[in-house]
């Protein structure tokens, strides 16, 4: 700030955001407004002209409280201060942040138009303070807060909140450490939250992904090369190891790593030394290595396809990061969360869901989790021109998950049985989704009613006419329970197909025992032999029509 | 609870160095270091940790409006404030104004 003073009078430019207070000619304790910001001079319901030349002391408001006591400081001690921030209400009762920074100047000059002159010397000690208003940034902390962001997560249901206890615990240790999760959970956040709160948090965070590169590269890119060391190699490059040097190292997808990557990689691990590709050298490095995976490392072990002393080298600590489809509390705070930074992204704030909407997100199980649940609210967001989205605007999204998914679920089918019962959803009974703004649960209106789109998602709960409950599909890996009326012949038929002829295991798809399942074939005067010669009689468009 | 800080700093018979924090306000690394500094310096030295928001009244006796700041009290006295961020020499010269790397 010093650098800004004219050498030859010491005086300070008319910043904008720069308050000068000056001593009073009587008493070197008070403190008269030199110069003041317009915008600080408002938040007292004042303009410049009207305060300066006033004690500080006399101005009302908690920040002019706050300012005269960090003068007092400055001016008394003659030490700086630095980005102290400040909290406080205007005289409209409205809440403001300000950071600021003070510091002591000698014989400052007051300019020749100064207000201040009539009280205080021409010259003489004064305190400038550089102020900022960060209110913004805060009322933005404080919705992030809200919404349980942890570096970066956003969470607050119990399993979440169990990943940042583990974070906090295991961050500030120097043990290496393997996050396990689905695709898309967020593994990558979670390691970087775990750099941020170790002690390495001001050294360099290096993530390579083990899949994205070949055997060779992979090598080169973790341990580096020596010129020369193949061909192309046209001079030495540092490897990932080298650049996470006092600093950590996260291993993503570490389960695609080849076995002969996997002993050098103990070898590092074990001595904290690298040797480059074509190079003789061994080079000491200090990393904290974090490593992650989407399979089941042990099972890896078991058919040796995984080191098992490197498996236990690395896993001396465990997160394991939920799936979004155990999280359902969750889904309404990444709905805000990311709409408000996809907002940011393309300049078109207060972009929010209707009910219907929610609902609809809430039902689906999220095989890509919260990266699928970003990319598709940015999808809409795009899409869509106005303020509030509902449930239409996902319809050809649904229309897509509808075929892709491990259920092959069919849409036309559904359509035909949602046609045949009127359907309104309802929150599931066990939904633990706290009721954030504008995101409230209530029973769809008959319009809502006539939408096929929810009845993709297997994990609702759909209630025709307020009656018995009807789940229309399946899912593979967690099966709904069902009433064996609720199964057609077309349903039993599919299951079958996609059991591959097995009964046991349609039965298991359809959420019913085997016994169930034959006394219904019984009831639909059906037996397997009907089943396996004509398996497959629905309209999903990527199958052969019946013959 | 605010009592009870002023509790300690009155029954403490060494230094009690008081870090005043507000989270919300503050975008860079918490200064945790100032307390292992200090007791470097200071094994006498008792910290704790107060949240602004929490304990307002109690930070405005002190004169403190905002974080990050540092109290340092000795025999249940006031003897050093320093306000916002600082670096390890500032803390240093501080405590070395306030007489309180007098270790002899």
């Amino acid at each position: 700030m010093a650098d800004r003073l004219d050498p030859v009078n010491q005086m300070v430019p008319a910043f904008t955001d720069l308050l000068v207070l000056v001593s009073a000619r009587d008493s070197s304790s008070i403190l008269l407004i030199e110069q003041i910001p317009p915008w600080v001079a408002q938040w007292v319901g004042k303009t410049p002209q009207e305060v300066e030349g006033e004690p500080i002391g006399r101005l009302p408001g908690d920040l002019m409280d706050a300012l005269a006591a960090v003068a007092d400081d400055v001016l008394t001690s003659g030490l700086p201060v630095e980005n102290y921030s400040v909290e406080f209400r205007d005289i409209a009762g409205r809440e403001h942040a300000v950071t600021l920074s003070a510091q002591r100047v000698e014989d400052y000059r007051l300019s020749p138009a100064s207000r201040a002159r009539d009280h205080a010397n021409e010259s003489g000690p004064a305190v400038l303070i550089h102020l900022q208003d960060i209110s913004e940034s805060v009322r933005q902390r404080r919705r992030s807060a809200g919404i349980g962001l942890f570096h970066g997560i956003v969470g607050r249901s119990k399993p979440m909140l169990a990943v940042f206890y583990k974070i906090e615990v295991y961050g500030p240790t120097e043990a290496p450490l393997i996050i396990t999760g689905e695709t898309g959970t967020g593994k990558e956040l979670v390691a970087r939250a775990l750099h941020e709160r170790s002690l390495r948090r001001d050294r360099p965070f290096v993530a390579v992904n083990c899949t994205a590169l070949s055997e060779e590269l992979f090598e080169s890119e973790l341990f580096g090369h020596e010129r020369g060391a193949f061909t192309g190699a046209l001079r030495s490059h540092k490897g990932r190891f080298e650049r996470a040097d006092k600093g950590t190292l996260f291993l993503d997808e570490i389960g695609d790593m080849s076995p002969r990557t996997q002993s050098k990689l103990l070898r590092v691990l074990e001595q904290g030394t690298i040797e480059r590709v074509g190079g003789e050298e061994e080079r000491r490095v200090d990393v904290r290595t974090l490593a992650a995976t989407n399979m089941s490392l042990e099972q890896m072990v078991a058919i040796r396809r995984f080191r098992a002393d490197l498996y236990h080298r690395l896993s001396v600590f465990r997160i394991h990061v939920p799936p979004l489809r155990e999280r359902p509390g969750d889904l309404p705070l990444l709905v805000e969360y990311f709409l408000e930074m996809i907002g940011q992204r393309y300049g078109r704030r207060g972009l929010r869901l209707t009910p219907d909407a929610m609902r609809l997100l809430s039902e689906y199980h999220w095989p890509g989790n919260v990266r699928e649940l970003r990319n598709v609210l940015e999808r809409v967001y795009v899409e869509t021109g106005g303020q509030v989205v509902g449930h239409n605007a996902f319809k050809e999204w649904v229309r897509e998950r509808d075929y892709l998914s491990a259920g092959g679920w069919n849409l036309e089918r559904l359509e035909s049985q949602r046609a045949a019962a009127p359907v309104i959803i309802t929150p599931p009974e066990s939904s633990d989704q706290p009721r954030v703004s504008g995101f409230g649960f209530g029973v769809s209106d008959s319009a809502d009613a006539q939408t096929p789109y929810p009845l993709a998602f297997p994990r609702g709960t759909f209630t025709p006419g307020g009656g018995s409950t009807i789940d229309a599909v399946y899912s593979v890996e967690h099966p709904p329970s069902r009433k064996p009326k609720g199964l057609t012949e077309e349903i039993i038929r599919k299951a079958f197909a996609d059991a591959g002829g097995n009964a046991t295991r349609a039965a298991r798809l359809l959420g019913v025992h085997k016994a169930t399942l034959y006394r219904r074939l019984k009831m639909l005067g059906l037996n397997r032999k009907d089943l396996e010669t004509n398996p497959r009689p629905d309209t999903h468009p990527t199958q052969e029509p019946k013959p | 609870m605010s009592d009870e800080i002023e509790q300690l700093i009155h029954s403490h018979t060494g230094v009690v160095v008081v870090q005043i924090t507000e989270p919300v306000l503050e975008t860079d690394q918490p200064m945790d270091w100032v307390a292992t500094e200090i007791r470097q310096w200071r094994s006498d030295a008792s910290v704790v940790q107060v949240v602004l928001s929490l304990h307002r009244e109690w930070a405005l006796r002190y004169r403190v409006h905002g974080s990050p700041c540092t109290l340092v009290f000795r025999h249940g006295e006031l003897c050093l404030r320093v306000k916002g961020r600082f670096g390890r020499e500032r803390l240093r010269a501080a405590l070395e104004r306030a007489g309180l790397l007098d270790l002899s």
